[in-house]
Parts: C-alpha cells; sequence; structure tokens
C-alpha cells in the first residue's frame, strides 16, 4: 500500500455544465438535418438522372456490397480489402432490395442514400457543435448550419455515395464527443467520440493522423489541469476503438488475403494505383519529395473555404499559454491531422489528383471560423444593438462567401478535378462528359453482348470492370474477383471459363487482374486466347474466348 | 345529576397506602414504574397519580374528578382507569413516589456527574443531544462515558425504582415466565428493551432499560390481562436475557426462515425433481442428435451458443451506453445530507458478518465510529462464529464501542454468511438494515443518503445499493484488474439495470434495506452462496424496487491469486445457483418479473457466467483451427454464424476490455485505464474460477468458500477525520 492512499468518494451533484451535456439537443439541428437529407436525395436524382453523373468510387463501394450478397461466393470478404469497408457494410441492407429495385446498385443508389444520411448526421453535428461547444447564439447557429449544409460540394457528396462525406460525418460526430468531454468531463461522450473517430477508419484511412492528432490535443488541453493519469487514461479511451479497427483490419487483411499489409500495398492499393502515373498532375509533380511545395499544395486547398486561413491564425493563438482553449485545440489539431495523410502521400508523391481529399477543410473552416466569432461575442455583446446586428450579417455574409468560394475553389483547374466540371454542368443542367464523372460511359455493348450470351463463363477483374459486372442481368455468369476460385481460374482457366474481358493496360487498368497475369492478352499474343470481340470506349475492353490448350 | 357526576361516583374506590391482608405480605397498592408514566411536575399540578398498568390500562387515582387537561395529558399515554382515592392518600403517595414538594429532584447528568463522568464530557452530551435528540443516558453509552448499568442505576437513583442485574441473577426459567415469553413477538421485546423476570398471581414483573417509556408495559399488560410491574436493568443485561430465550428459535429461523416461506425460492435443494429431468431429457435429446447427425447437431448446438454469446456483447454495449450516463443512480446534495434533522433519525441496524478476521476489527471499528450517525441510533451487530475464538476473544479484548453489540451465531450448518446474517437480524431493532463487511470502510455519510433515498421515494424501494470499490487498488495486477471490473460493475451494470427497472442482482455488502421488507420476503438465503445476487432477484419478484445510490465503500481487494479463485468461483457458483432457483418455474418468473425483466435476468444472471464458461471452448476451437485445420471445425459454424462469431471472439473481446476501462474511469480510477485494457488476461483466470464454480456446483453446492481478508498490511490503515474521505496513512 502506498504511504498515503485517499480514497475519494465522490460525493456532489453535478455542476450545471455536466448538465448541459446530458441535456437533449434542441429540435432545431434534427430539423435542419432531416431537411437537408432531403435536399441530398433530391439533388442524388438531379444528377443521376438529369446530368447523368456518377462518382466511381461511389458506385464501385456499392459494387462491393452487391458482391457479398448475389456473387458467386457470396462472403462477406467479398467486401474487399483494399478500400475502408464500411460504406459497402453500410450499404448491404439496401443493395439487398437489389432483385425488386435493381437500381439500388446498377445506378448507385444505395450508395446516396448512405450518403445522404451520414451528410445530414454531419450537419446535426456541426449544429451541436455550434450550439453546446461554441455557445453561439440560436439564430446565428441555424444560420451557419444552414450554409454549411448548402455548401456546393457537401451538397455534391451528400448525394453522390462518397465515403468522404461519411467521413466528415466522423470527424464532426468526433468533434462533438471530445469537446464535450473536454468542457464538461462527460465520460460518455468521450466515449461517443472513440466510437465516431473507430467509424472514421471505417470510412477513410486519414482517421489514423486525425486521431492521432486528436490525442495530442488531449494531451495539451489537459496538461497541467488534470493529472497525467487522467489525460492518459482519456487518451487510451479515446484511441482504443479506432485501434482496435485498425487491429481487426490488418488481422483481416493477414487471415484472408495472406498480407496484414494488403490494403496499403496491395496490386490495387491506392500506391499502386499512383504508381502508374496515371493521376499525376504537374502541380503534384512539383510537391513530390519538396516539403514546402507538398505544404503548399495542401495549404492551397484552404481555398474550398477561404475562411479558414484567418480563423485558423486566430484559433493557432488559443493554443497555448494562459489563453489556451481547449475548442481552438481540438479544432486546430484536428484540421491539421484530417489532411496529414495527404500531406504524407503528396510529399511522397503517391497523391491522387482529386479534390475531395481536401472537402475536410469546409466544416473545419466552419468551425474555426464560428470559434473565432465565439470568442470575439463577449467583446462585441457590449456594443449597441445596431452594431451588433450590423456584425451578424457581415459574419453570415463571411460563412457564405466561404460557400461561393467553394464553387469558385472548384473551378480553377489545379484544384477543381473531377467535381469542378461537375458543379459546373450541375449548374449549368448539361449532361456530364467523360468517363471521369460517368463510369458507365462506353460500356453498353459490352452488357449487352454478355446479355445476350448468359451461358459465357467470363472472368473479370472487378477492380476495373465492375461497371460491366453490376449492370448485366445475370452477375453469376461472371467469375470476379472477389470469388474463392478466382486466382486459380485465371492461371488455369481451361473447362472452367468461357472468356476473360480484359481492358486496355493503360493507366490503373495496368493493374487489372488479367493484364498482369498476362500482360500481352490484350494484345492478342497469348496463344490459348481468342479474340471473340473489341468493345472501343475510354476502357476499350476486349473480350478472349479460353481455348482448349489454355493451361 | 349530570352525567360526569354520576360517572365519578361510579368510580371505584382505591387506597394509596400498603396494607397487610391476612398471612399475607404488605401489599403495595402503588407500583412506582407506572407512577413515572407522568412527570412529577404533571401529576402534582394535576393532583393525580398512575399507580399501576393493568389490562392495557394505565391506573391513575385521583381524588377530584380530573380536569379536562388532565385527561387530555393522559390520553397521549394511552387508555386510562380512573380510580378515586382520598385527598391524603394521594398526597402522602406521591411525597412517597416524588419526594417532598421542597426536594429537587437531581437531573441525570448531576446523578451522572456523581459516578465520574466529566464536566466537558457532560456538556458535550448535553450539546448532542440538543442538537440530534436522544436520551441522555443512550448518548452517554454510546460514546462510551457511562455503561449500560452505570445507566440503570442512575434511573433507579432518580425514580426510586429498583434494579436487577440480569447477567449475574437470570430469573429461573418456569413454565409461567415462558408463557409470559410467548405472549409478545421477539420483535416486541427488543423494541421494548424489556424482559419479564417474574410472574406472580396477579402481577407478572418485567426488567426494562427505560421507566418512561410506557407502551411495552401497556401492550403486556393489555395481552396479559393483568398488572405489570417494572424493574430497570441495563441494556447489556436485557440482550443477555433476549439471547438466551431466542438464540435457539433464532438459530432455526435463519436456516429455514426462507424455506418456511417461499420454499420455491430456497437454495436448499440445487435442481428439483423436474429440473432433473428437464436435464436428462435434453442429454439425451442431444446424444441422439449426434448419433443422427453429428455434424447438424454440433452446428445447431454451436450456433446455440454464438447467437447468446453476440446477444451477451450488444447487452454489454447497452450497458457502455446505458451506463455512461450520470443521471441513472441517485445522487444527494452535500446540503441535502446536512439539512437532515438528526433528531428525526430512525434506528439503523448494521450487520456485520465476520470469522478469522480479528485483524481488521481495528479499523472496523474505526471505520463506523465515523459513521455520520447519531451512535444512540446505531445498532451494530458484529456476528462471530462462536467457534471462531481468536477473532471473538480480540472483539471482547477490543472494547468495541457500546452501539457494537457482538453476537455469536451458533457454529451449526449450513456455516454461511447469509445464515449469519439472517441470525443476525433476528435481533435487529433498526426501522433499516445494512450489511457491512468486517474490512470495510463505508463513507461517513451513506447510511443519512441511503435513508434520503428511501424518504424520496414510494414504499417500493425496498433497497439502496452503495458502490463498491477498493482501497488497496494500487497493490498489484490482480488488485487494479479487480477495481475495474467493479468499477464496471457498480458504475455502469448495476446503474443500467436500475435506470432501466430491472432486477439487479446485489453486491456483497453495502445493501441498505427496509427492514420489515427484508422480514418479509424471507431475508437472505441461506444456502445460496451468492446470497447477496439472490435477494436482489427475490425482491424485484416481489414487485419491490432496488436503486443505486452515488455512496461508496471501500474494500480490500483480494490480492492472491488462489484467494481470488476460491471468491470468484463461490460468485460464480452462487449466480448458477441463483439462477437454477428461480428458473425453477420459468413461467411465473416470467409473470413476476415482465418479460424485459427476465431476460434481464437471464443476461445479467445466467449471462456473466456462462460467458466465462463458454471462453475457453471458444478459444480451445480457435487454437485448434489454426494448429490443425480441424476439418470438423468448419462444420461447427455454418456462414453466418461463423461471422458472428468471429465477431464475438474480436469485438465481443474489445467490447468487454473497453467496458472495464470505461468503468474506471467513471470511477475515477482514470489510472486503471491502461491496465483495464489488458483485462483478457484477467479473463483467463475468471474461466478457470468459472469451471471450478461449475463442478463444485455439482458436488458442494452451499459449500462456502471463504474468502480471506487482511492480505494487505491493516496494521498501518487509519481512518483521517475528514468529513468525506478517509485518508489511509502509514
Amino acid at each position: 500500500m502506498s504511504a498515503a492512499t485517499v480514497l475519494h468518494y465522490p460525493d456532489e451533484v453535478k455542476t450545471q455544465s455536466s448538465l448541459v451535456a446530458t441535456s437533449k439537443p434542441k429540435r432545431t439541428g434534427l430539423w435542419i438535418a432531416g431537411i437537408s437529407f432531403v435536399v441530398y436525395i433530391l439533388a442524388a436524382a438531379y444528377l443521376t438522372f438529369v446530368i447523368h453523373y456518377a462518382a466511381g468510387d461511389a458506385v464501385s463501394r456499392v459494387a462491393n456490397a452487391y458482391y457479398v450478397l448475389f456473387s458467386r461466393d457470396p462472403h462477406l470478404g467479398a467486401v474487399g480489402f483494399v478500400w475502408n469497408p464500411l460504406p459497402s457494410i453500410l450499404e448491404l441492407p439496401i443493395v439487398a432490395l437489389h432483385p425488386w429495385i435493381p437500381a439500388v446498385v446498377t445506378r448507385g443508389l444505395a450508395g446516396f442514400v448512405v450518403s445522404a444520411v451520414l451528410g445530414a448526421t454531419g450537419v446535426y453535428n456541426l449544429y451541436r457543435i455550434l450550439e453546446r461547444n461554441l455557445d453561439l447564439p440560436q439564430s446565428l447557429v441555424v444560420a451557419i448550419t444552414i450554409i454549411y449544409a448548402l455548401n456546393p460540394l457537401i451538397i455534391l457528396y451528400g448525394a453522390n455515395g462518397m465515403s468522404d462525406i461519411m467521413w466528415i460525418a466522423c470527424i464532426l460526430g468526433t468533434y462533438s464527443g471530445l469537446l464535450d468531454f473536454l468542457q464538461t468531463g462527460s465520460l460518455r461522450r468521450l466515449v461517443s467520440a472513440a466510437f465516431w473517430l473507430a467509424a472514421g477508419f471505417g470510412m477513410r484511412y486519414e482517421s489514423i493522423p486525425f486521431g492521432f492528432m486528436l490525442i495530442l490535443a488531449i494531451a495539451l488541453s489537459l496538461w497541467g489541469r488534470e493529472s497525467i493519469s487522467k489525460w492518459t487514461g482519456a487518451a487510451i479511451i479515446f484511441a482504443a476503438p479506432i485501434v482496435f479497427s485498425a487491429g481487426v483490419w490488418i488481422y483481416f487483411n493477414w487471415l484472408i488475403m495472406k498480407n496484414p499489409l494488403y490494403f496499403l500495398d496491395s496490386a490495387y492499393s491506392n500506391l499502386a494505383q499512383t504508381a502508374t502515373g496515371a493521376y499525376m498532375t504537374p502541380a503534384i509533380a512539383a510537391a513530390d519529395h519538396h516539403p514546402l511545395g507538398a505544404l503548399l499544395y495542401v495549404v492551397r486547398f484552404g481555398l474550398l473555404f477561404w475562411p479558414i486561413y484567418p480563423a485558423m491564425a486566430f484559433a493557432l493563438w488559443f493554443c497555448w499559454g494562459k489563453h489556451r482553449d481547449p475548442r481552438a485545440i481540438v479544432l486546430v489539431f484536428g484540421t491539421i491531422g484530417a489532411e496529414l495523410l495527404e500531406l504524407t502521400l503528396v510529399y511522397k508523391g503517391s497523391l491522387g489528383e482529386w479534390d475531395r481529399y481536401f472537402m475536410e477543410f469546409i466544416p473545419n473552416g466552419v468551425l474555426l471560423l464560428a470559434f473565432a466569432i465565439a470568442k470575439l461575442r463577449p467583446t462585441v455583446s457590449r456594443w449597441p444593438s445596431a452594431i451588433k446586428v450590423t456584425l451578424a450579417t457581415l459574419v453570415v455574409l463571411l460563412f457564405l462567401s466561404g460557400s461561393v468560394g467553394t464553387y469558385v475553389a472548384t473551378q480553377r483547374p489545379v484544384m477543381g478535378h473531377p467535381d469542378g466540371a461537375v458543379l459546373k454542368t450541375a449548374f449549368a443542367r448539361e449532361p456530364v462528359t467523360g468517363s471521369v464523372n460517368n463510369p458507365f460511359y462506353g460500356i453498353n455493348d459490352v452488357v449487352a453482348y454478355a446479355n445476350a450470351h448468359p451461358h459465357m463463363k467470363i472472368l473479370a477483374d472487378t477492380f476495373i470492370d465492375w461497371p460491366v459486372v453490376i449492370r448485366v442481368k445475370h452477375l453469376n455468369q461472371f467469375i470476379i474477383t472477389s470469388d474463392y476460385d478466382f486466382n486459380s481460374i485465371l492461371y488455369n482457366p481451361r473447362g472452367r471459363a468461357s472468356a476473360f474481358l480484359v481492358p486496355e493496360p493503360s493507366g490503373v487498368a495496368q493493374l487489372d487482374a488479367i493484364n498482369r497475369a498476362w500482360p500481352k492478352m490484350w494484345e492478342g499474343k497469348v496463344p490459348w486466347a481468342q479474340l471473340i470481340k473489341s468493345f472501343p470506349g475510354p476502357t476499350n475492353y476486349r473480350l478472349y474466348k479460353i481455348l482448349p490448350s489454355a493451361p | 345529576m349530570s352525567e360526569i357526576s354520576q360517572r365519578w361516583d361510579a368510580t371505584p374506590w382505591i387506597t394509596l397506602i400498603s396494607y397487610v391482608s391476612g398471612s399475607k405480605p404488605l401489599i403495595e397498592t402503588v407500583d412506582r414504574s407506572a407512577a413515572f408514566a407522568v412527570s412529577r411536575e404533571d401529576a402534582r399540578t394535576h393532583g393525580l397519580l398512575p399507580f399501576a398498568w393493568d389490562s392495557g390500562n394505565l391506573c391513575v387515582a385521583v381524588a377530584e374528578p380530573p380536569s379536562l387537561q388532565a385527561r387530555l395529558l393522559l390520553d397521549r399515554i394511552g387508555p386510562v382507569k380512573w380510580y378515586r382515592t382520598t385527598a391524603i392518600d394521594l398526597v402522602l403517595a406521591q411525597r412517597e413516589i416524588y419526594g417532598d414538594l421542597s426536594d429537587r429532584p437531581a437531573p441525570f447528568g448531576e446523578l451522572a456527574r456523581q459516578r465520574g463522568l466529566s464536566q466537558e464530557a457532560l456538556d458535550e452530551l448535553l450539546r448532542m443531544q440538543q442538537n440530534q435528540g436522544g436520551l441522555l443516558g443512550s448518548l452517554a453509552t454510546a460514546h462510551q462515558h457511562l455503561t449500560s448499568w452505570d445507566v440503570a442505576e442512575i434511573l433507579s437513583a432518580q425514580t426510586g425504582i429498583p434494579t436487577q442485574n440480569l447477567l449475574q441473577d437470570s430469573p429461573a426459567a418456569s413454565p409461567e415466565l415462558l408463557n409470559v415469553w410467548h405472549l409478545l413477538t421477539e420483535k416486541e421485546w427488543r423494541d421494548y428493551e424489556m424482559v419479564p423476570v417474574a410472574v406472580g398471581p396477579d402481577t407478572i414483573t418485567v426488567a426494562l432499560t427505560n421507566p418512561f417509556d410506557t407502551p411495552g408495559r401497556r401492550k403486556l399488560s393489555l395481552v396479559a390481562k393483568t398488572r405489570v410491574k417494572a424493574v430497570l436493568t441495563g441494556h447489556r443485561d436485557i440482550l443477555a436475557r433476549l439471547d438466551q430465550q431466542y438464540r435457539a428459535n433464532n438459530l432455526v429461523l435463519s436456516r429455514t426462515l426462507l424455506l418456511h416461506r417461499r420454499p420455491d425460492d430456497s437454495a436448499t435443494q440445487t435442481l428439483t425433481k423436474s429440473q432433473k429431468w428437464a436435464g436428462v431429457a435434453l442429454v439425451v435429446a442431444l446424444i441422439a442428435a449426434l448419433i443422427f447427425d453429428r455434424d447438424v447437431a454440433l452446428s445447431v448446438v454451436s450456433s446455440l451458443f454464438v447467437l447468446i454469446y453476440a446477444l451477451l456483447v450488444v447487452h454489454r454495449l447497452w450497458i457502455i451506453r446505458k451506463g455512461t450516463l450520470t443521471t441513472n443512480e441517485l445522487r444527494f446534495a452535500r446540503e441535502e445530507v446536512e439539512n437532515l434533522s438528526d433528531s428525526d433519525l430512525p434506528i439503523y441496524t448494521i450487520l456485520i458478518p465476520a470469522r478469522d478476521e480479528a485483524n481488521v476489527l481495528n479499523v472496523l471499528t474505526e471505520a463506523l465510529s465515523r459513521l455520520d450517525y447519531p451512535k444512540d441510533r446505531l445498532d451494530v451487530k458484529l456476528l462471530l462464529e462462536e467457534d471462531d475464538v481468536e477473532t471473538i476473544a480480540a472483539a471482547r479484548r477490543a472494547k468495541l464501542p457500546s452501539f457494537m453489540e457482538i453476537t455469536i451465531v451458533p457454529p451449526e450448518e449450513p456455516r454461511t454468511k447469509p445464515k449469519a446474517l439472517n441470525f443476525g437480524l433476528q435481533r435487529a431493532r433498526g426501522e433499516f438494515v445494512t450489511i457491512y463487511d468486517a474490512e470495510d470502510i463505508p463513507e461517513p455519510s451513506q447510511l443519512k443518503k441511503a435513508l434520503l433515498a428511501f424518504r424520496q421515494s414510494d414504499d417500493t424501494l425496498a433497497c439502496v445499493q452503495a458502490k463498491l470499490s477498493y482501497f488497496n487498488i494500487e497493490q498489484n495486477l490482480l488488485t487494479r484488474w479487480f477495481t475495474a471490473e467493479y468499477s464496471v460493475w457498480f458504475n455502469l451494470l448495476l446503474p443500467s439495470l436500475h435506470a432501466a427497472s430491472l432486477p439487479i442482482p446485489l453486491g456483497g455488502t453495502s445493501n441498505h434495506f427496509r427492514t420489515e421488507v427484508l422480514r418479509n420476503i424471507g431475508a437472505w438465503d441461506p444456502y445460496n452462496v451468492t446470497e447477496d445476487a439472490d435477494l436482489g432477484i427475490r425482491l424485484n419478484k416481489s414487485g419491490y424496487r432496488t436503486a443505486v445510490m452515488d455512496s461508496y465503500t471501500y474494500e480490500e481487494a483480494n490480492s492472491e491469486f488462489v484467494n481470488w479463485v476460491r471468491q470468484r468461483s463461490r460468485w460464480i457458483k452462487g449466480y448458477l445457483q441463483t439462477w437454477l432457483v428461480h428458473m425453477r418455474h420459468p413461467v411465473q418468473l416470467h409473470r413476476q418479473l415482465g418479460a424485459r425483466g427476465f431476460w434481464g435476468f437471464q443476461l445479467a444472471i445466467l449471462g456473466t457466467p456462462i460467458m466465462f464458461i463458454l471462453n475457453p471452448l471458444y478459444w480451445l476451437i480457435t487454437s485448434l483451427w489454426f494448429m490443425t485445420n480441424w476439418g470438423l471445425i468448419p462444420h461447427l459454424f455454418p456462414p453466418g454464424i461463423y461471422y458472428l462469431g468471429m465477431l464475438n471472439l474480436l469485438a465481443g473481446n474489445f467490447v468487454f476490455a473497453y467496458l472495464n476501462a470505461v468503468g474506471a474511469a467513471k470511477d475515477g480510477h482514470w489510472s486503471l485505464v491502461p491496465y483495464a485494457i489488458l483485462t483478457p488476461l484477467y479473463w483467463t483466470m475468471m474461466s478457470l474460477a468459472s469451471w471450478k464454480a461449475l463442478l463444485q456446483l455439482m458436488t458442494r453446492p452451499s459449500h462456502w468458500e471463504k474468502t480471506h481478508h487482511g492480505l494487505t498490511d491493516w496494521n498501518p490503515v487509519t481512518a483521517a477525520d475528514h468529513r468525506e474521505s478517509a485518508e489511509i496513512s502509514a
């Protein structure tokens, strides 16, 4: 026994501040979130059916869920081990409706519903932070929330089924819980933050550096104010679920793919894709292994919500010294953490050119700006009403200018790929062009041919071929990547597959399993494969018959 | 003639002067002890003299028709029978009883001073009496300034009522005296602090501690339909006499009360005949299924267990969510506790069963002395086994404060803690009762908080559970894990169950009860080795509620592996035993607990042991699969079940470890969080204990695996004088 052990009898009824943490959030937040959901669903309908836009990465997640339930070998592992699995898992119940509503898969509707739900959840989380943690006036909270919810990129991603908006919901959920914990000591909210963070890992790998930075934020916030054991304990409770999630993910990669880091270094991984040079742009090339260049590349995307620059500078002042404010620390560290993976990847030359990687600047910018206003509010509250109304109007205009700035920024060539074009055509009510914003472009002939030959057993790597696979009538005529026997048939197809569907080996299609296994097949230089048909288009598919001489 | 005059004329005459009748000894008409039913001032002012208790009436002599004020005064005492006497008789008798008019009656304090009470102590006692009420004699004995015999002698000097030392001069047993004992219940004798000592042809003589207290004599004279006289004696004398009289009966009741009242709830037999048949049928069906189709049978059984396990994981997740709320337990502000008026506080009984725990008595005494509760209203019973000579000797040497009473429990089977508690409960005087283990250090304000909880709730609240934690947390890894586990139990699980109005398996100590309710439902089951959990379920079945309050009792965490396994296996065995007992009539149980309560019972009582019994099986299967790829194993897990099993293995383990970390944090033990994350190692120990429990349930169901306390060094442990925190310092 230690020399002096103090027995602590918690006796006091909790103070008012902790009651704040347990009171119900106002219904207004739920209403705004509900309306946002409707807006995102309507936007999804508009984007899909009017301008024929589809986000490839979003629909491919739906495809993964589709394979889990309807492929030749239905199994959960079919969800894939490269991209984070949670979007597909959340889409499973909706994808199950495919026999009755094929569009949930063929049009990616399942993804739209999930992104709209989580987009609206993010709106709610933001409202909650503004109201509880920043303690802004109700009217301003409502105005800021609506402006955020209607930001062009937020609407686009709330509607397109991408995981980015889902991750933003997780970021905001994490902030909300963590700020409640730091402000009121509510353990329940700390646990909530931890689970939001873990859910974030299910959406995006960026959650790891984001969580790491927030652990530092916890330490810095509690440093000198609480015992070391409290902040280490809080950090463990906060980090445990995401560490567990990452551990499980690595375990499954090892168990099923026989490589614990399969998601990181497999042939389909982000690193492998960028290594093909398919996503290299002059801007990324300039940042490649150039610390300042990499930093500037990332910081430039702050223009997606331009007020983040002054707001960040303001908040930095409150991260140290006697002005230290946990809210500033969490928001500043979180903002940095959310972009840390991108910064690393762009430095290594392994980042894609997508603008969505930096979308977190929008909610983070909104929150940092709101924090600045919350800090200045006591000073302003002593001023005459007329000035206060004027200032409130200016504040709203400032937030609005951020949203306008989002659109303007996406129209810049370096920053707006690929969404600048989508937003522009969306506002102009014109159909999108090219395969980047419509992965189904040019696949109709392949689909029609497969449908016309239902008895043909076609092997296809869904890494590239998923748009074809999800639109054919009979999925089971395809031997797909997640099937247990895919690799076996790929190398020994005789008598087991009728044909191989091969995309032209350029860009990331070089990573297609057939192109890696039989690099000369597309050119027609594999002797046991005979060309059945070519399908000109962006992917330039060719269908090869497997001859009896095949291995 | 008016009605009053007629009644007065019909009032019988009595002489108050002692007289001789024939060869009989001197007949004394006036019983001194009855005369003090009213104060000497009132008696003189209203010209009256109570001279006897007879057939439920206070017999009062007056020379003139009693005034309205006199009637009102005596109405407050109870029924009165008026007698006429002469003025001279009345005056002479009053002088005989109360002394001369000019005499100033000596106050209690002055007489106590003559017996050695210091002026400072007297001033302190008077101040205390002013603040918290109570009798000066009780306060003086509670604070060890006087013995109970001193008090009896002082009262005798004040009133002239003779004393009788029952410790030295125990009345001879006789059939007549036994009949008198039977006129009142044991509880009544204890409540009135009164025992019969002699029986005459038309008079019963009782010994009592308080001559000014009248209900006992009124009641006895009423049921005996005769006169009741009183002599004075000490509190200890009364207890000794009651013990002599009721010991055998107490023992029988402590073993059979529940069996008598609710035989179906008693664990005297582990399995009923129908349960045995059901078990046999299940085994036969399983064997038949295995013969018929081994793979399908194994797969079904395995799937069932996986589903149960998944349900338990979900249940634990629900606990995390619900348990982290701060509103799901009763909390009282310091001001609320301080605003309680001490003078309104009832007697509170504390039962402390102890065996082989001589070394912790000092700390126990210190902890009880620090309780913020008037000591004269504490009724502490230290329950010691008769053959535990060492502890008994230590307790006697320790000169315990008078509010602590050593109660010797006869050494008869079953040798269990609940039997000792039942024995103590028979003697409890308190309106409320709680139990502490001998090594417990309760928060000083705990009794008052419990009282507040009862007062602020309706009568359906029968029990308030305080939280338990440990004071030797940092002793070793085992105590850290143990503390984290306790934190989950008392900070997450029980508050969650309380908030959801589900049955609460009570913790081993610091549960506070309404004494009457506890007696009515049969008290503790002496044959159940987790009598606390069982009692929680029985309370719920009887329509009562249990609440969890934010007050702590600190205990000694088990710091030795073998001792820990013994304790844990007893707990797990008790849970299985409790489950089997209450599942004798599942439909009836469902009706009593409701659907939610029924399933809550299954998850809390069966779920806890079953998880730890299943764990090693699944660990074995998983290890076998990785080591041998044995073909049978995939057959055990159909596709969906395989995923669920995998989720159980991974997410389940995480959820339980995380639960421990959150529980420790909620309890303020942030330093335990890193260790809590390592608790999967602790579960291997839990599984070991669970299998031991399962085997012992079949071989020795009621065997009590004693937990040895005092494994930490108790000598330097002292409770500091701080209001809401005890500091243990070396």
